[in-house]
């Protein structure tokens, strides 16, 4: 599983959401979503991540709804109105909400299934294989190893601290205090914690004065990488030429 | 020897000593606190039903206790984490995170951490300076809408005839410095209650303690 061509990938769909006209943006769109079902390199790969993807799309498209509304509803200025349900919405303003959903959804829906259909440890080996400092994959595996932890000693900690009589339920303020309750005991254990793994990786030689040297020994590109990256540089040349003309 | 390696000549990775210095000690594991921070806090409020957000919390910490570079990278891994979990929108205040870093750290190393009319000052300025740079970001990749709670205040600027740019603004301008000096209290309260001993450990202690005077003598 190789990320550089999926990167290259994503990084053309944000310059088009930017740069490209909208019909390519909604050629990109559909490409987007049929990847996960044609493309065994999008392909989601568990059920958490088809569960994230429906509710990212239920996500995006309650913020499409909305944005259409209230763009339609508050756009100033006079403009032609359109009745939609019974609702008169300023025609200029949901030309606008459309523009901005659908760039927001390229932008947004590439990222998602980037991150959904590449492994953690794929994107820690690509940072290593780029030549990139090691302590960024640490620090990226680390985060995620944390983030899945950190819930449980939360509920842990309020549940202690309930015990013991913490206004948990009681009016704005106690609430407030309870959070530093929370937030103390959360710290201290995290802190030290931290210290505790400075120790093992300085005993690793990580962030040593003297480091071995290492080196990357796999190329992440594929066939596909060049053309995309090429695609996104034309897009923005075609873009700046545009706008020079003008 | 990995079982791809083939034909390729050898690449040196990139292995400055200054840059792997900025993650000597405890500081690497505190920066993943400080990313995971970030993405749970919310489960902490949401469960005591407090109606604020703190998700710069961890990157205001790791400011303070390591430096800006370190906050800066922990508060952007931590959006883009954000939007690798389903909120593909934090991807873009990217620029945010890194001038919440620069600002706090700057603020802990004038000392502003140790009285807390000065605390309150920088989390004002600090409110104040994130409204300016997320209102464009908000307004013209979100059209003003991100499906929180304080798109009710957007959509009340903009009924009182504001633009959607202004209505952002203004929206940050009254929701951010309130939150930020919240954070940096928050932070101040939590790192005041901390033994010396656990704390000092962090380069960026002293920003908060001053060195006691039995330690001098």
């Amino acid at each position: 599983m190789k990320p550089a061509p999926k990167l290259a990938f994503v990084l053309y769909c944000w310059i088009s959401a930017v740069a490209a006209p909208w019909t390519l943006q909604i050629v990109l769109v559909l490409t987007l979503f049929a990847l996960p079902l044609f493309s065994p390199m999008w392909r989601l790969p568990s059920e958490r991540a088809k569960h994230t993807a429906r509710r990212f799309l239920a996500f995006l498209a309650i913020l499409s709804i909305v944005l259409l509304i209230v763009n339609g509803l508050m756009f100033s200025g006079a403009g032609r109105t359109l009745i939609v349900g019974g609702i008169a919405l300023n025609r200029s303003g949901v030309l606008f909400a459309s523009t901005v959903a659908l760039r927001l959804i390229l932008l947004s829906a590439s990222v998602l299934f980037f991150f959904l259909s590449t492994p953690m440890r794929a994107i820690a080996d690509f940072i290593e294989d780029r030549g990139l400092p090691s302590a960024l994959a640490i620090l990226t595996l680390l985060s995620v190893h944390i983030v899945e932890m950190l819930p449980d000693r939360i509920h842990d900690i309020l549940a202690a601290q309930e015990a013991r009589g913490a206004p948990v339920r009681g009016s704005l303020l106690a609430r407030f205090r309870s959070l530093i309750a929370v937030l103390g005991p959360l710290t201290v254990s995290s802190l030290a914690e931290a210290i505790e793994r400075g120790h093992a990786y300085a005993l690793r030689g990580l962030g040593s004065a003297r480091i071995l040297p290492s080196y990357s020994t796999a190329s992440s590109a594929s066939r596909w990488t060049w053309p995309l990256l090429s695609l996104s540089f034309i897009t923005v040349a075609w873009r700046l030429l545009a706008w020079i003309q003008r | 020897m990995r079982a791809d390696t083939d034909a390729r000549p050898l690449r040196p990775v990139m292995n400055s000593t200054r840059f792997h210095s900025l993650f000597a000690g405890p500081v690497l594991p505190l920066m993943a606190f400080g990313t995971a921070l970030n993405l749970v806090v919310g489960q902490i409020t949401a469960a005591l039903k407090i109606p604020i957000y703190l998700d710069s919390l961890g990157t205001i910490l790791v400011a303070v206790l390591a430096g800006p570079w370190q906050a800066a990278i922990s508060g952007s891994l931590a959006n883009l984490l954000a939007a690798a979990f389903g909120n593909p929108a934090m991807a873009f205040f990217i620029p945010v995170v890194c001038v919440i870093a620069i600002w706090t750290s700057l603020v802990a190393r004038w000392g502003w951490f140790r009285r807390w009319p000065l605390t309150v000052l920088g989390g004002v300025l600090q409110g104040v300076i994130a409204a300016l740079i997320s209102a464009p970001i908000a307004a013209y990749v979100f059209g003003g809408t991100m499906l929180a709670g304080t798109d009710l205040l957007v959509i009340l600027y903009r009924s009182l005839g504001n633009d959607i740019l202004r209505s952002t603004l203004l929206q940050g301008l009254t929701s951010d410095p309130v939150d930020k000096v919240i954070s940096y209290l928050l932070v101040v309260a939590l790192l005041s209650r901390l033994p010396s001993r656990l704390l000092m450990r962090f380069p960026g202690a002293v920003r908060i303690q001053p060195p006691a005077a039995d330690h001098v003598a």
